[in-house]
């Protein structure tokens, strides 16, 4: 009879697992559709020739130096976003939990404004390539990255002397939020018109600025923390049903919950410092992938990782191509397509529980 | 045999004293009731019995050993706990959160034996039919079988409840404690916190009555006098014995 039992519990798994060979599949046609498509055409040959052979003409520069580090740092951002959103999820109990509802990504913004105006990094000018010339692109990177962490390591004191609460931590992140637009307003209100535009092109998503080095420190950053989401998704779960449940099962609760949390926000103040604010992806592909393949982190999060970098990616093969040759910030795709979607799963799940498989 | 010993335990909330020098030791293979009014510090002492609470002062042992020098995954192979209400947002399948309960057991992935373990405790609590439905489309005697089967899955010596008859039907509340009483059978030690205490008088080996955070009484049938349950709750009780069984109705 229990036969019967695990029988069935290994063909439901089984689709799961068919779930993230899926992505896998996925992942990888548009890594190719992404090497593809561009504004100058080149061909599928021509691209094999170039990682087999070794051509020195000007499409070798295009491929190995443009599209290769744009297309896997949108793989890499996608993954760090949604990965941290659905931890975040998990370990907070809340369906709105993001890197966005915890004021990581508007501290962001406000690190980008602060380096712009009080350090002197931006002015911009205009150019035919290019809106924006930033003239220290790497202070902006450096004070969006540093206050996301003032961000999230206020959030961490706040759990540590009141309570490591979930409603604290939301409570606290939305807070924070708002305070840090309140304090973005206030910087752009002294800016003058260059410094306003350099901020204002921050903020946009992007992923045009991805090159070697930002894909470089993004691996660094995104493959252990997944390796460390994926070592603690046990503990993970254990938190999702309540912190008592959890405890009985040998968690230790705030220091899991405080751990996970300071990991997810690094891996996203990474992303959101190279490229602005992406909105939506960490909080909308979570909830579409639990809503395929149910909340068993132990699939979850290898699926949301592979998931994510998909959708980015594609969202920004669309923002590449939608009005080309005219390149889109990435970021306004995602919330337009973000925003529906998230109110489209609202209404479906009604009543059935959408967080459901 | 003595599985579980308290000794002079004191809990404050807050600065206020939930628990005051609380001594008494749980017999190994008993089903135990906990009981006594609200606030009076019930669910406090499951939790500290699972390391959930931390006490001020005083010890708790398991088997002769201080539980605070247990690791984590040791104590929750020795101890279960399941809470009253288990707020979970995103819920699984009722595999999946029978599975959980191996967590302690787990490295990495769940073996064989752990999807044997998961497979027999879904069986012996009666849920083999929905054993891939989501625990949110459950009944709540349901709901409540699985988190017993998830405790289980623990292979626990020591199973806490708090409250595990409440929001359950009057079929359900007897269905669960005789599962209960079954366990007793096996050596495991069973504690509830319960509120019902017609339910417990049919079930329990043991009382312990519990007020403003101290040991009121404890023992046997025995201590369920007139006398004993009118000082608990402040209220007036009639006692009726039929055969060998204990009935309580309280009067207004």
């Amino acid at each position: 009879m229990s036969k019967e039992i695990i029988q069935e519990y290994k063909q439901f798994t089984t689709r799961k697992r068919l779930f993230i060979w899926v992505c896998i599949f996925l992942l990888l046609l548009f890594v190719v559709l992404g090497l593809l498509i561009g504004a100058s055409s080149i061909s599928l040959n021509n691209i094999i020739h170039i990682f087999t052979g070794n051509s020195e003409d000007i499409n070798r520069q295009i491929i190995l130096n443009i599209r290769l580090p744009r297309v896997l740092s949108a793989v890499l951002a996608g993954t760090a976003l949604s990965v941290s959103g659905t931890v975040m999820q998990s370990i907070l109990r809340n369906p709105l939990g993001s890197p966005f509802t915890l004021g990581i990504s508007n501290a962001a913004a406000f690190g980008a404004a602060f380096a712009v105006i009080i350090l002197g990094a931006g002015s911009t000018q205009s150019n035919v390539n290019d809106a924006v010339l930033i003239n220290n692109p790497y202070l902006i990177t450096i004070s969006a990255f540093f206050w996301s962490l003032v961000s999230t390591v206020i959030i961490l004191l706040m759990a540590r002397f009141k309570d490591a609460s979930p409603e604290t931590m939301i409570l606290t992140g939305i807070i924070l939020g708002s305070l840090f637009i309140a304090g973005t307003t206030g910087l752009e209100y002294f800016a003058e018109d260059v410094e306003l535009s350099t901020i204002v092109f921050w903020t946009f998503g992007d992923l045009g600025r991805a090159s070697w080095r930002e894909f470089y420190i993004l691996l660094a950053i995104v493959i252990p923390s997944l390796f460390y989401f994926m070592s603690n998704r046990w503990n993970i779960r254990s938190l999702n049903t309540g912190d008592e449940t959890a405890n009985s099962l040998g968690v230790n609760v705030e220091k899991t919950r405080i751990k996970v949390m300071l990991v997810a926000s690094l891996t996203t103040a990474v992303a959101v410092s190279f490229f602005g604010i992406i909105a939506f992806v960490g909080l909308v592909v979570p909830h579409l992938v639990r809503k395929m393949i149910g909340s068993d982190e132990r699939f979850l999060i290898p699926a949301t990782a592979l998931f994510g970098g998909v959708f980015l990616l594609a969202s920004d093969l669309l923002a590449r191509s939608i009005i080309a040759p005219m390149v889109l910030p990435v970021g306004i795709l995602t919330s337009f397509i973000g925003a529906p979607l998230f109110i489209f799963l609202l209404f479906k799940g009604k009543g059935k529980g959408i967080w459901l498989r | 045999m003595v599985k579980i010993e308290l000794k002079n335990l004191d809990f404050a909330y807050n600065g206020s004293m939930v628990l005051k020098n609380i001594s008494h030791h749980f017999e190994q293979g008993k089903l135990i009731s906990i009981v006594g009014p609200n606030g009076s510090g019930k669910s406090t002492i499951l939790k500290c019995m699972d390391r959930i609470l931390q006490p001020k002062n005083g010890t708790i042992s398991f088997d002769e050993r201080n539980i605070l020098n247990f690791h984590a995954d040791e104590l929750a192979k020795k101890i279960a706990y399941v809470p009253q209400i288990e707020g979970g947002t995103f819920p699984a399948t009722v595999f999946d959160s029978v599975l959980l309960g191996r967590k302690p057991h787990i490295q990495w992935s769940p073996r064989q034996n752990d999807l044997e373990v998961t497979a027999s405790m879904i069986e012996k609590m009666n849920l083999k039919n929905i054993s891939l439905k989501s625990i949110n489309k459950l009944s709540g005697g349901q709901r409540q079988r699985v988190f017993i089967a998830r405790a289980l899955a623990q292979e626990p010596e020591v199973l806490l409840l708090d409250e595990p008859t409440a929001n359950l039907d009057l079929k359900h509340q007897i269905a669960v404690l005789k599962v209960l009483k079954k366990l007793t059978e096996q050596g495991i030690t069973v504690i509830i916190a319960i509120h019902d205490l017609n339910l417990a008088l049919q079930f329990s080996d043991h009382f312990v009555l519990l007020k403003d955070g101290e040991v009121f009484a404890s023992g046997e049938k025995e201590i369920i006098t007139n006398e004993n349950i009118e000082k608990l709750y402040d209220i007036k009780v009639n006692i009726i014995k039929q055969k060998d069984k204990i009935f309580i109705i309280p009067l207004s």
